[in-house]
């Protein structure tokens, strides 16, 4: 109290000489704030670094050939270990930029996959400026939260981009993205601080300079209203905790990859965690889990919920005993009976075949046939109805910042068109039929697309022809097989009405073998809107397996080729395009990727563009 | 230890002294934060997902009215884990809200508090539950932190609500509906609406609304329920003059919002209070903690030897820090307020220019927008990007809503900046600081002036990057929109550090030329610095376009020196000398480039040839050529393209420049003009 009372009476001497509660002293608070943030952040600086991913020309896998980011990451070592998300440095060779603007080479150490962390180290000797690791457990909501990187690749110089915020929750989960749910992220934090992409990998410090996470992932919105698809930050960003990269560290420091733990159960969220369904070949299954049994507690502590649960199994090690306490669903379904503890070994996670780095390089096939099973299933009860949605797709450009159309579905390129429609209709023949195509109206293009038993055969036929109102000209005539056919794909196209059109060809239809990536092909050539297309109709399948713009002149411009097939809506879509130019160098790559149903949340990374002109 | 209310601003200064500033603020987030996400809870029915607050312990919760009906069952999710089955006991249209009650006693809770006393500048905290985040039972809603930028009515084609609404930069976002904004004193002041479109400038704004509209619905319906009052502090809301604490007597040395709607003014001397006299701050002190909140109280002051009496609302008190942060703000915002303008257009004809309607480039709304004054004698600044079409009539308003035409002058499309002359003379012009002072964390103020208030729009923000944008801005992290592109940053001074631009043109590959809102509201702000455009006002004032200057050639990136990989021969350039219909053709040609892809050839388009020109790069004419390494600009050592790049950004078309080159071991210098960039064929 007396010092209180001494301080007290020394600020009135100095303000009375002011003019009493005057507004510098109102500012200095603030001053004083910023002063001490602006010494940190100067402090922080140089241990942030621009992490780059480069496209590796040698490399079998798609990702690494094609690929490379921009992301960023921390130094946490004097050594120069530094800190960065996995899914930054999957695709390649990495440099690193640090504030004296320079390129350093770097290597990854190991990976942290389940947890989308890489260790990596600098390349040098020196001393390298570093931080500390913070106890992301004792970061309470409300705390204030810097954010350092190069979003959007906007560092020239390699000087961290840094952004202010708070931390606006914890322990939230966000599903993983694709088949093999990478980028599964359990108990992260969540900040408002603005991230974008090219933060990824970065570094999220407390007050005090601490790395208290790594930012990852970010849920994005459009922000501008014409340009819908060009999603930035809204202040929803998502970082890993540091206590859940130190449970790793030791192991990775030593050059051995982190690999996290699964049971094989898909979990929902009733009264209690239970389980909806159990992999085959899993550690669950081989204990005889089995949906509608109850997880009441693991290692000694009961799940809150779902995600609890997945965040309690996933952030352990695989090979790790764990103990459970199960209630067993009786199989006759008449209530629950027994609670049984069981000590069960959590098997490692499956990494997908271009992520690993030590993974043997994977040949991409052209055609990944959809199984028997699987198409059966969706090919049932259907009649004249679109096959019900499987799963939501969605085109994912690697260059964000590039226009694209995007539809909650397939996308359309904006420069050329997907040969496939969204809508069609399914329709049923049967044995014996006689399928006779035929043109009727004008100048149009249809398509036939067959599928057996087995698997699809392709099309069969493919119609095309030129004239005008009210001919018609028989193209092809089959007869189906008993084994042959179960549904075909219809679907018709008019381009042209009457004489009106306008047209910059008077080119007709032609039906040119050509060879296109090794395979024999027919090129068939299309007048669509004044412009000019080629397809390229695989001769071993009858598939489309590219298509080139022609300009003006009948020259390519440039070509889409579609490589890895899948399922999307029902029908058969190449979920990879390889755009060339006409030179046939590799100028863009689209690639299909599942969206999660009811977030948008994307990885941060910014494509590496070369040949930037100044 | 007794606490002197009435010295909190000494007091509290000298009992934070061992701290750091940064942990004070914190504990205050931390503390509200802990308290609002407990008991902020999420609704939902078939129909309906929202966040919402309980604001009385026996289960009143305030949400947004979105489709609910007065009547219907809603499931309400406590931050506890349990799920309740409520009612919606009333809703209100026309202010967007919802009251729905669970059963339950001892809810954590947030009490209600007086939004007419928030001010613009005030900090908030924005609970919900965006884009799900929180989706275990037991995770708690998020909370966003930021300031109230404006009271304003919005111009928006959604609308749930009528009315002003508060505009924050907190950001608002799906799911988040619903959920509280609370304030330091950890009272709730609106409802969070959310990011709606502005039909002005088209950008996105968070929403807020107001609980004042619908108070007295509220305590209608909680009728006895008051708040349980735990002993917080509580004040009057007079600060005293300074004299007092040695000479005796409470002399009113100001007043906050609180204290001067009852009526108690600047100079008053404080004699009785609730009847009782009062003669020292321990006196003062004594009768008030005897006193309860929300209830009127009556002092007696001496003002101009007259004994009057006074009727004050005793009202919680904010956290020192906050108050004084806010007040920061608002006094900064003062400063520079009156230099402020507005920017609005008037269609003069109905022909509007193809050539800019690029269907990839932001489409702005009608405005208006922001602009600053920069010289007394008429000269305003602005963004480029805001101009739309050439045929608007530009009209100009100053803070006191005195209007004048306003003609375009220069331009540096580079740094996206115009500069506009009105028929004035006594302008306020505001101070400027210069970007040698600004450094990387400090604190930035944005401000627009879309919405026609007194106080213009404020966002909050820190200086995130310096020389970007090769080097012609610097980065910032505040809320920049179309809402205050055009307008000032400044500092907690009040000086002005820069413009609000999209982005500069950072001149490369192959989004050169484009500058669209990518970025708005992304926390990626740029701001071109004062001190740079002062080099160019002479230009600029002369009616000069700029251009950013073009050299003409390309360098390794990843390389350590600035080694050439390519320069480009020559460009084509529209030849200036054309007919507008000539120009069109040009445009249109553009068009179908653009569309093509950037390959293709003068071949095709032989018209093409007819309305441009090539010349030959600065680069190409001063005989740089593959492999040559810069080593010198300027008289500048550069060893990487980088630096160049950040370097030659600075400048303009039409500068001379000369570089030292290396090539084969061999030093030569090199003199060069730099061009501007037209369109690059291969």
């Amino acid at each position: 109290m007396k010092k209180q009372l001494i301080s007290l009476m020394v600020i009135c001497a100095l303000l009375i000489s002011t003019q009493g509660v005057s507004d510098d002293f109102v500012i200095s608070k603030a001053k004083l704030i910023e002063k001490e943030r602006q010494d940190l952040i100067a402090q922080l600086s140089p241990a942030v670094i621009a992490v780059q991913s480069m496209p590796d020309m040698n490399s079998n896998n798609l990702n690494r050939r094609f690929g490379g980011g921009n992301g960023s990451g921390v130094i946490i070592d004097p050594k120069g270990y530094a800190l960065s998300n996995f899914h930054v440095t999957e695709y390649g060779p990495i440099k690193v930029g640090m504030v004296d603007g320079r390129l350093h080479d770097a290597k990854v150490i190991a990976y942290d996959e389940g947890s989308d962390i890489v260790l990596i180290k600098i390349e040098g000797d020196k001393d390298f400026p570093y931080v500390d690791l913070g106890r992301s457990s004792k970061v309470k909501v409300g705390d204030t939260t810097l954010a350092m990187g190069n979003p959007f690749n906007l560092a020239t110089d390699y000087k961290p981009t840094t952004t202010l915020g708070i931390l606006s929750g914890t322990n939230r989960y966000l599903s993983g993205m694709g088949n093999t749910h990478v980028l599964l992220y359990t108990g992260v934090l969540q900040t408002d601080t603005p991230i974008n992409p090219g933060n990824s990998g970065g570094p999220l410090f407390n007050r005090k300079g601490e790395l208290i996470g790594i930012n990852g992932r970010i849920s994005l919105a459009s922000r501008s209203q014409q340009r819908e698809n060009y999603k930035v930050n809204v202040g929803v960003g998502y970082a890993i905790p540091i206590d859940t990269v130190k449970k790793y560290l030791p192991t990775m420091k030593r050059g051995v990859d982190a690999s996290h733990g699964v049971l094989g159960l898909s979990l929902l969220d009733l009264d209690k965690v239970t389980i909806s369904s159990v992999l085959p070949s899993s550690p669950a299954k081989k204990l005889g889990l089995r949906q509608g049994d109850q997880i009441l507690e693991i290692n000694g502590k009961q799940p809150q919920d779902k995600y609890d649960a997945i965040h309690m199994i996933v952030e352990l090690p695989a090979g790790t005993k764990i103990v459970i306490k199960v209630k067993r669903a009786s199989p006759l379904g008449e209530g629950l009976i027994e609670e049984t503890q069981y000590t069960i070994k959590l098997k490692s996670r499956p990494i997908p075949m271009n992520m690993a780095k030590n993974a043997k390089p994977t040949e991409i096939r052209n055609f990944d046939f959809v199984t028997k099973n699987e198409f059966v299933k969706t090919g049932e009860g259907v009649k004249g109805e679109l096959d019900q949605i499987i799963d939501k797709f969605r085109v994912v450009n690697r260059d964000p910042l590039n226009n694209i159309d995007h539809e909650d579905g397939l996308v359309w390129l904006m420069e050329t068109r997907m040969v496939n429609v969204a809508t069609s209709t399914v329709k049923r023949s049967v044995a014996g039929d006689v399928i006779t195509l035929f043109k009727k109206g004008n100048y149009f293009l249809e398509r036939y697309e067959f599928y057996g038993k087995n698997m699809p055969i392709g099309i069969k036929g493919f119609a095309y022809g030129k004239g005008w109102k009210n001919s018609s000209r028989e193209i092809n005539k089959f007869t189906l097989s008993e084994n042959e056919i179960v549904s075909h794909n219809y679907e018709r196209r008019q381009h042209w009405y009457g004489a009106k059109t306008s047209s910059l060809y008077s080119l007709g239809l032609k039906e040119k073998k050509y060879k296109l990536e090794n395979r024999m092909c027919y090129q068939l050539l299309e007048t669509y809107d004044g412009k000019g297309y080629y397809h390229y109709i695989d001769r071993a399948t009858g598939i489309e397996i590219a298509e080139s713009a022609l300009d003006k002149e009948g020259k390519v411009i440039s070509t889409i080729i579609y490589k890895k097939w899948g399922r999307v809506e029902g029908k058969i879509v190449p979920l990879v395009w390889e755009k060339k130019n006409d030179n046939g160098e590799l100028i863009q790559i689209f690639q299909v990727q599942k969206l999660s149903y009811g977030m948008e949340v994307d990885p941060l990374i910014f494509e590496y563009q070369p040949g930037v002109y100044f | 230890m007794k606490k002197l209310i009435y010295v909190l601003l000494f007091l509290g200064w000298a009992v934070t002294l061992p701290s750091t500033e940064l942990k004070i603020v914190e504990n205050d987030l931390r503390a509200i934060s802990e308290k609002v996400t407990s008991a902020t809870v999420r609704i939902s029915t078939l129909y309906h997902e929202s966040s919402g607050t309980l604001i009385t312990s026996n289960g009143f919760v305030l949400t947004i009215k979105d489709r609910l009906t007065r009547g219907n069952e809603v499931s309400v999710l406590l931050a506890d884990g349990k799920r309740h089955v409520g009612k919606v006991a009333a809703t209100w249209p026309y202010y967007g809200m919802a009251l729905v009650k669970i059963d339950t006693t001892n809810a954590p809770f947030v009490p209600l508090g007086d939004s007419r006393m928030v001010e613009v500048g005030d900090q908030v905290i924005s609970v919900g539950n965006a884009f799900n985040s929180s989706s275990g039972r037991a995770t708690r809603c998020a909370v966003n932190y930021g300031i109230i930028s404006s009271r304003t009515t919005m111009e928006t084609d959604k609308v749930f609500f009528t009315g002003k609404v508060f505009t924050t930069d907190a950001r608002i976002n799906k799911g988040q509906e619903g959920g509280g904004v609370v304030d330091f004193s950890g009272h709730l002041i609106a409802i969070n609406g959310e990011a709606v479109l502005s039909n002005q400038t088209n950008a996105f704004v968070s929403v807020a609304l107001p609980i004042e509209g619908v108070m007295e619905g509220i305590n209608s319906h909680i009728k006895n329920e008051l708040p349980v009052v735990d002993g917080r502090q509580k004040i009057v809301g007079i600060t005293l003059d300074d004299r007092s604490l040695l000479t005796g007597g409470i002399k009113v040395h100001s007043i906050s919002k609180y204290a001067s709607q009852g009526g108690v003014k600047k100079g008053d001397l404080i004699l009785k209070v609730a009847g009782q006299e009062v003669n020292n701050l321990f006196e003062l002190d004594a009768v008030v903690m005897s006193l309860s909140l929300n209830r009127l109280v009556e002092v007696k002051v001496y003002r101009k030897s007259k004994v009057l009496t006074r009727y004050v609302v005793l009202q919680e008190s904010m956290p020192i820090n906050s108050m004084l942060l806010s007040e920061a703000y608002r006094n900064a915002v003062d400063k520079v307020s009156p230099s402020v303008v507005r920017i609005s257009f008037e269609k003069t004809s109905n022909e509007t220019s193809t050539a800019l309607h690029d269907p990839n480039s932001f489409q702005l709304g009608h405005g208006p927008f922001t602009g600053v004054v920069y010289r007394r004698d008429g000269y305003i600044m602005t963004t480029s990007f805001i101009f739309p079409s050439v045929h608007e009539k530009i009209i100009v308003e100053l803070f006191n809503g005195k209007k004048y035409v306003a003609k375009k002058l220069g331009e540096d499309t580079g740094r996206n900046i115009t500069l506009l002359k009105i028929e004035a003379d006594d302008l306020i012009v505001p101070k400027f600081v210069s970007k040698e002072q600004v450094g990387i964390g400090s604190t930035i103020l944005s401000l627009g002036r879309t919405f026609g208030e007194n106080i213009p729009e404020v966002s909050r923000g820190i200086v995130s990057a310096l020389n970007r944008s090769a080097g012609k801005a610097i980065q910032i992290d505040s809320n920049l929109t179309p809402g205050n592109f055009g307008g000032p940053s400044i500092d907690l001074d009040g000086q002005i550090i820069g413009i609000n631009i999209p982005q500069a043109n950072i001149g490369s590959g192959r989004r050169g030329g484009t500058v669209g809102g990518e970025f708005s509201g992304s926390g990626i702000g740029f701001v071109i610095p004062c001190s740079d455009i002062d080099l160019l006002f002479n230009d600029l004032k002369n009616g000069k376009k700029l251009e950013p200057a073009f050299l003409g050639i390309s360098f390794d990136l990843n390389a350590n020196n600035a080694k050439i990989t390519r320069v480009i021969e020559g460009a084509w350039f529209l030849d200036s000398g054309l007919e507008k219909t000539q120009q069109n053709k040009f445009h249109e040609l553009n068009n179908i480039f653009m569309k093509q892809g950037l390959r293709f050839t003068v071949g095709q388009f032989n018209e093409f040839k007819k309305v441009a020109v090539k010349k030959n790069t600065g680069a190409w004419t001063a005989g740089l050529r593959k492999d040559d390494v810069i080593v010198e600009f300027n008289g500048q050592k550069i060893v990487s393209y980088n630096m160049l790049m950040n370097v030659i950004g600075r400048l303009n078309s039409g500068e001379s420049v000369t570089f030292k080159v290396k090539r084969f071991g061999i030093f030569r210098d090199v003199k060069a003009v730099l061009g501007s960039r037209g369109l690059v064929l291969r």
